[in-house]
């Protein structure tokens, strides 16, 4: 195998199959899919680092099942080329789903390994706010988690705050997962010297800014608040995002060595790109203003003092600055989550502000001009406003905001709706129902009913979108149409959630180191196949027992409202590492691999390429040797060898590992109980030579019965019953082996129909008849190996029609002639090796191998392939042109021939079945060498002789 | 659209020749393939097709003449087949219409440039009978024409139509791109025809009138003439499953005439003429060996079988074969018949459509799944 | 008839597969009547009607053409057509008086050696029971 995966004329096609073969002998065209192997063939070196740190733990086949195997694996240590594959079915939905593409399925995988610090590494590699979104993210990959079709999708986003809650309670651990793991030059680049500035400190900014600090460059960052973080830390309330929380996940990103300049409101981007006001000239800047402009109802008396933009009431609040609430009656317009939290802040101020001063709570109530039913509010949140007490009023408008003498708002008059017709949003549009007016009290109206970026600080030359509301951007790489300068998050989108603005700053990060190191700009996106759980193997593991239908471990524990809406604490509470782990078990696993990137921080070469497409190659090719082998016949068929019935029934292959120094056991021969046994039967012919299954001889299974039978033996000292019909030692040196076996003091017992029987003890029992002596024999052992049978694999019939292969009865690959032509088949310049056309033994698999390259390499030395002269041919003063043989041949090896009118034969195509010749009635075109005449003079000549009936 | 000829004087012929004569001028067609009348000696009036570029020839234009000497479709392939060639109009009674969409399946004819005028066929007689009855004043145009507005066709008393009309059951013309409209018409009055809606305003024609009685009429003579086929078919396929095939045809004297006025057989030479079938002397003698005698010219069951085999389901049953049959052989019977059968196996209709594939050119994976002995 | 009459049957055997296995089951020594001889050809589809009409009409007592199975044809579709025109064929022999149970049509592959075997046994007994072709004593054909 080494030579052969050495040779420089021998080009291996590891882990590809052939699609289709077209052509003829000499000539064939063949398609080649290449799966991704996700790991670079000639970089990987087959260190094995990548096998340790691997989360997943899958069967693995070449030990048949006896031991376990990662995701990323060899086959078998000897495996050509030596280097690893990883088994991924695609990217797991979660992951697709994800605008950060965040590898859920990845640190899930780790969680159950317990290995969190590797988790929080693998979570960072796409999301830098991980307790900020493991707290309040609209979490669209939990819609698409595939649990969710056997019982409730994982709390992904549960999962990813426990994570990160624990990072924070063990630095060094986390420290020491994100040290370098193969040396620094790899994981940190050189200093690019290129100077990026950012203009805004939202998830959008900071996601640039620790990207392209991350690739080398030099990243300055303008926040004109006071607080770093936009919308994050002046948008979220305390209560659902602790502003010291995310400060951390800030903290983190700034101490990579970030310029942060607070309180500095950049007045121009285009200008602080070139000027030197503001410390520049900058290489690139980046726009990350984000939405913070409120949308003003169009109703009078919008200037009133108690008239407020939930934006700017929010802001203040999450700087401690809150107007006076106590007892006041509160509107809040809206109904999306930043009503809820305008409205559930008003709650928790105006509380806490009667608990210090006295007096009563405020009364809050929300007001929105549709349903329940079409509020954009997320479900738990809109539960929790009603917790904290918050009214509401549906189907109501507001009109004008009223004052009283003083020119304080006293009430709100609005306008009774009813729904219409759906509009473009799906949602039924609300109508004003024609004087139903009504008039709320009210003291404070908290206006939310949107924002949108505040573009006063980028100027016009900077194209705007269509609505002209935000920054129009090139959507593969967020760049404005100014050059060097970059936009993503909420001024690009409007208001979106923290995950959008991650992964299109993630996008923008991507484009502008492409633009700073002048590489081509990345184009649209390649997109993954996803893996998915079909409904079938749902059922499957379901009826297996692998996946048990459950309600979910992380449960949203909440503060309760009595208690909560006294202070600004966390509303939700933490998950314990218990219920993380315990959660994390419900993983489906849908894409196999996970995709926790662990692999990728050992591999020294840099030899991992998760994002590997499956690649088409065509080939041409003289000749094709089919060389596919065949599978172990299952045992579980006849059911008197009580297969599967009990761990120590093996099947012949199943022992081979076991016996072998590379297997589960590291080669020492032991039961499931970990003992060494001291009676084991081996039953021949299993699945071989009998009815029930196979009528044929597998011819392998007796001489490595009788190996196996000297290694238990010799390494366990065990008395061994080999149970045989025949013993067939054909080979060169079998027999002389036979008789040493038989010397070891192994008893052999001639006959037919043992079977098996799992005694109540779990203790195997074998019976079987000594036909020599003419009675039953039976064996008490504590260990059973059933020689099975081998036969064709089971996609045979699919490789058949690839090839253009005859099967034998068999089911095996028919030969073009049983005795005198063993390896070519039916199939000009196809050829047939080792067990693809029967079963055989090792030596003779290489003698039949040998003889298919040579058959194969004369075809091609002579470099000229003389075809079949049986073609068709057409006799042309008969030919009467009506093109019946046209429509006939299914090689569109008959063309017609205006000129002469008459029809001409490719013979380079045609293949001489002749099915033009039975169709041509004035027989003007027929088959060389199978004409009318000839067949005719056969007739003829077979009754004219006379007969002699001989029973043959 | 639909219209009508106006007759004149009771001369439906001369309305029809009229019509033709429109078809010419209006440059319709660059030519006609039509019937013409020529002396035939004896003062007999013979009627063969000719194709006519003249507008003034067609005065002897008579497609009307209860005659049928050669199936016109085999001639039609002759002027369409290849390019250069004009744009011709072929009058076809309904059998040769019938023949012409066989023949262009087997690419003997190209209908691109072939503008069909079909005719609604009153009956035809043998050339010799037509011959016979003209010396007898026999022949009655008036009175034949005027079976068409009843559908009672008839033949002359003391004729017979040729065999094959006798049983013909789609007399109808069905398919042409002009239609004249015999049936359930008053000849006298007029000729109901259908043509294409351009070619109509070409020649100034009014739509006018509707079907009428025509599908009455076509209806009774297809119910008419189908009991007649079945009572023929039953009696032939009586005879043959007493006698058989050998028996019934042993008068053959294997002239080829079927085959040569057969429009579908279009080999340029048969099979059975070409080397073949030219056995050497020691053949013929070994075969009179084997059997005490052996009939020559040899072969001749094996010419009809084959025969049969190649161009029965096409098979549109003109009854040339039996016309031309020196032994008078009951060809079409036996080749009707048994192209019933097998146009019902195959769900085959001949001359309905080009677009229907020959049943022996293609396949369906599922079908016949009984035989071969799964 | 007599017992002691021996059908002649001309078969045409497809090459690759009903060919193989009569090669198949001669190689594996299996018994069967040796009544039938072998015209080897391309493939079912190649076989001309007109080659099954001849022996008919000499007085041969059964043609038997053999096939790959449906679907497995060596040249893609020719048993496909072969059927077609064996069908079309012994309608017409029926129709006009013939015996189309003369003629048959059978897919056997070339592992079915057995069912090789087996098909001219049982189209032997059958033609035995037959008798003999009417046409061996008809001249005049």
């Amino acid at each position: 195998m080494m030579d052969a995966g050495r040779h420089p004329n021998i080009t291996l096609l590891s882990y590809s199959e052939v699609e289709d073969v077209s052509g003829y002998v000499g000539n064939f065209e063949v398609k080649v899919r290449r799966n991704p192997r996700y790991v670079l063939e000639d970089l990987c070196t087959a260190c094995s680092l990548c096998l340790e740190v691997c989360p997943i733990t899958l069967p693995d086949e070449f030990n048949e099942g006896l031991g376990t195997r990662p995701a990323i694996y060899r086959s078998f240590a000897q495996a050509i080329p030596s280097v690893f594959v990883i088994d991924k079915k695609g990217v797991a939905p979660c992951r697709d789903a994800c605008p950060t593409g965040q590898r859920a399925q990845g640190y899930i995988a780790l969680i159950r390994e317990r290995r969190f610090a590797d988790a929080y590494r693998s979570i960072k590699e796409d999301n830098p706010f991980p307790a900020v979104c493991g707290r309040i993210c609209n979490h669209v990959c939990e819609d698409a988690c595939s649990r969710g079709r056997v019982d409730e999708p994982i709390s992904i986003m549960r999962l990813k705050r426990f994570v990160a809650d624990w990072a924070f309670e063990h630095p060094e651990e986390v420290a020491k997962a994100f040290a370098p793991k193969i040396d620094q030059d790899a994981e940190t680049p050189d200093a690019t010297g290129k100077r990026v500035a950012i203009v805004g400190s939202g998830p959008a900014g900071l996601t640039v800014a620790q990207d392209l600090k991350l690739s080398g460059h030099d990243v300055t960052v303008f926040e004109a608040l006071p607080v770093a973080g936009g919308m994050m830390r002046v948008g979220i309330p305390e209560y659902r995002l602790p502003a010291e929380i995310l400060q951390r996940e800030i903290d983190e990103i700034i101490d990579l060595g970030i310029d942060l300049k607070l309180n500095t409101k950049v007045d121009d981007v285009v200008a602080l790109k070139s000027g030197e006001d503001q410390g520049g000239p900058f290489d690139a800047v980046f726009v990350g203003i984000g939405a913070h402009s409120d949308v003003r109802p169009p109703v009078t008396g919008v200037d009133l003092p108690q008239m407020l933009a939930a934006n700017d009431f929010l802001r203040g609040a999450s700087m401690d600055y809150y107007p006076d609430l106590i007892g006041k009656k509160v509107i809040v317009l809206g109904g999306g989550d930043v009503a809820m939290d305008a409205a559930c802040t008003a709650v928790r101020a105006g509380t806490m502000q009667a608990d210090r001063e006295g007096g009563e709570p405020p009364e809050v109530r929300v007001a929105y001009r549709r349903t329940e039913a079409e509020m954009p509010a997320l479900e738990a949140e809109y539960t929790q406003a009603l917790e904290d007490g918050v009214a509401f009023d549906w189907l109501v408008s507001p009109v004008s905001v009223e004052a009283d003498d003083e020119g304080n708002v006293c009430g709100l008059s609005c306008c009774r709706m009813e729904l219409g017709e759906p509009d473009e949003s799906g949602r039924r549009r609300p109508m004003s129902i024609d004087g139903a007016e009504c008039l709320m009290d009210a003291d404070v109206v908290i206006s939310a009913i949107g924002a949108r970026p505040n573009l006063e600080s980028v100027p016009e030359v900077i194209k705007r979108t269509p609505n002209g509301r935000q920054i129009a951007v090139d959507e593969n790489t967020m760049a404005t149409s100014v050059d060097g300068i970059f936009a993503a998050g909420d001024a690009v989108t409007g208001m979106a959630f923290v995950v959008d603005a991650v992964g299109a700053g993630h996008k923008a990060a991507r484009a502008m180191h492409a633009y700073l190191m002048g590489l081509p700009m990345p184009g649209p996106e390649v997109k993954l196949p996803v893996a998915d759980v079909s409904d079938e193997e749902i059922e499957a593991r379901k009826a297996s027992g692998q996946v048990v239908e459950m309600v979910r471990v992380c449960t949203l524990e909440e503060v309760d409202a009595g208690e909560r809406i006294h202070s600004m604490c966390e509303v939700t509470g933490p998950v314990s590492e218990e219920e993380a782990v315990e959660e994390a078990m419900r993983c489906l696993q849908c894409g196999v691999c996970s995709e926790c990137n662990q692999c990728v921080y050992v591999c020294g070469p840099l030899a991992i390429d998760h994002n590997m497409v499956e690649e088409h190659l065509d080939l041409k090719v003289g000749a094709i040797i089919v060389a596919t082998g065949f599978q172990m016949w299952d045992p579980h068929q006849l059911s008197q060898y009580s297969y599967g019935k009990s761990p120590n029934i093996l099947t012949g292959m199943e022992f081979e590992r076991l016996s072998s120094s590379g297997g589960p056991t590291g080669g020492e021969i032991l039961t499931a109980e970990g003992k060494k046994p001291e009676s084991v039967a081996i039953i021949h012919c299993v699945g071989s030579r009998d009815h029930n299954a196979h009528p044929y001889c597998s011819r392998v299974c007796c001489m490595y019965s009788l190996k196996q039978a000297h290694l238990v033996r010799d390494k366990t000292g065990a008395d061994v019953y080999n149970f045989y019909m025949d013993m067939r030692t054909f080979g060169k040196g079998y027999e002389e082996f036979y008789e040493r076996v038989q010397e070891e003091g192994i008893i052999f017992i001639r006959g037919r129909g043992a079977q098996v029987e799992v005694l109540p003890d779990g203790k195997l029992q074998v019976r079987g008849e000594d036909s020599n002596l003419g009675r039953v024999v039976q064996v008490d052992a504590d260990m059973v190996i059933l020689s099975t049978a081998i036969e064709a694999p089971g996609d045979a019939d699919q490789t058949a029609a690839l090839f253009g292969l005859g099967r034998s009865e068999d089911g095996f690959f028919a030969e073009a002639h049983p005795k005198m032509r063993p390896v070519e088949t039916n199939t000009d310049g196809v050829f047939l090796a080792g067990t693809a056309q029967g079963p055989r033994d090792v030596p003779d698999t290489v003698a039949h191998a040998g003889a298919a390259a040579s058959m194969a390499l004369a075809l091609l030395d002579k470099g000229v392939v003389t075809i079949s002269p049986q073609v068709a041919v057409v006799n042309e003063t008969l030919c009467s042109a009506c093109k019946t043989c046209i429509s006939l041949c299914p090689y569109t090896a008959i063309s017609f021939v205006e000129r002469d009118n008459v029809a001409r034969v490719n013979e380079a195509l045609c293949k001489g079945c002749g099915a033009c010749a039975a169709g041509c009635p004035p027989g003007a075109i027929t088959a060389r060498h199978f004409t009318d005449e000839q067949i005719m003079a056969q007739i003829e000549g077979l009754l004219s002789m006379p007969r002699v009936l001989v029973e043959a | 659209m639909r219209t009508v000829i106006p007759v004149e004087n009771d001369d439906t012929l001369a309305a029809v020749r009229g019509f033709l004569r429109r078809l010419l001028e209006e440059q319709i067609v660059d030519a006609l393939l039509v019937p013409m009348e020529t002396p035939a000696g004896g003062g007999r009036i013979g009627v063969v097709p000719a194709l006519v570029t003249d507008p003034g020839m067609l005065d002897a234009a008579n497609p009307l003449a209860p005659v049928m000497g050669v199936n016109t479709a085999r001639v039609a392939g002759q002027v369409s087949i290849r390019e250069p060639r004009g744009r011709v109009g072929v009058v076809l009674r309904s059998c040769e219409v019938r023949a012409l969409v066989e023949l262009a399946k087997l690419h003997q004819a190209e209908l691109d440039d072939l503008v069909i005028i079909g005719l609604d066929c009153l009956g035809t007689y043998d050339v010799p009978v037509h011959g016979t009855m003209q010396d007898d004043g026999a022949l009655d145009m008036a009175a034949l024409l005027a079976t068409a507005r009843s559908g009672d066709l008839a033949p002359r008393e003391g004729y017979a139509f040729r065999s094959a009309c006798q049983m013909c059951e789609k007399p109808h013309a069905e398919g042409a791109d002009i239609t004249l409209e015999l049936f359930g018409a008053d000849l006298t009055a007029g000729v109901p025809v259908t043509l294409p809606d351009e070619v109509g305003e070409k020649l100034g024609l009014g739509s006018e009138g509707e079907d009428g009685q025509r599908s009455e009429v076509v209806e009774k003579v297809v119910s008419v003439r189908t009991e007649v086929r079945d009572d023929r078919f039953a009696e032939i396929r009586e005879q043959l499953d007493q006698e058989g095939i050998d028996v019934v045809f042993a008068a053959c004297v294997r002239c080829h005439n079927c085959m040569d006025v057969c429009p579908i057989c279009y080999c340029k030479q048969c099979l059975f003429r070409s080397h073949v079938f030219q056995h050497e002397p020691i053949q013929y003698l070994n075969w009179a060996r084997r059997k005490g005698a052996y009939r020559l010219p040899s072969d001749t069951m094996l010419f009809h079988l084959t025969r049969l085999n190649h161009m029965v389901l096409s098979c549109i049953g003109c009854g040339m074969c039996t016309s031309a049959c020196p032994a008078e052989l009951p060809v079409d019977l036996v080749f009707r018949a048994t192209g019933a059968r097998l146009q019902e196996g195959f769900d085959y209709v001949p001359g309905r459509s080009v677009e229907e594939p020959l049943p022996l050119i293609t396949f369906r994976e599922d079908e016949w799944l009984d035989v071969g002995g799964e | 008839m007599t017992s002691d009459f021996e059908p002649r049957i001309i078969s045409f055997l497809c090459t690759w597969c009903t060919y193989t296995a009569a090669d198949t089951a001669g190689i594996s020594r299996m018994r069967y009547p040796p009544n039938a001889d072998i015209i080897r050809v391309m493939c079912s589809g190649s076989v001309d009607p007109t080659y099954v009409l001849r022996p008919l009409l000499d007085g041969v007592d059964g043609v038997l053409i053999g096939g790959c199975h449906p679907g497995d044809c060596h040249y893609q579709s020719g048993n496909y057509k072969a059927r077609r025109r064996i069908v079309a064929l012994k309608m017409i022999l029926d129709s006009v008086g013939l015996d189309d149970e003369r003629v048959w049509l059978r897919w056997i592959s070339g592992a079915e050696a057995g069912r090789y075997a087996e098909t001219v046994t049982q189209m032997t007994e059958a033609l035995k029971e037959k008798g003999l072709n009417p046409m061996r004593q008809k001249w005049a054909v």
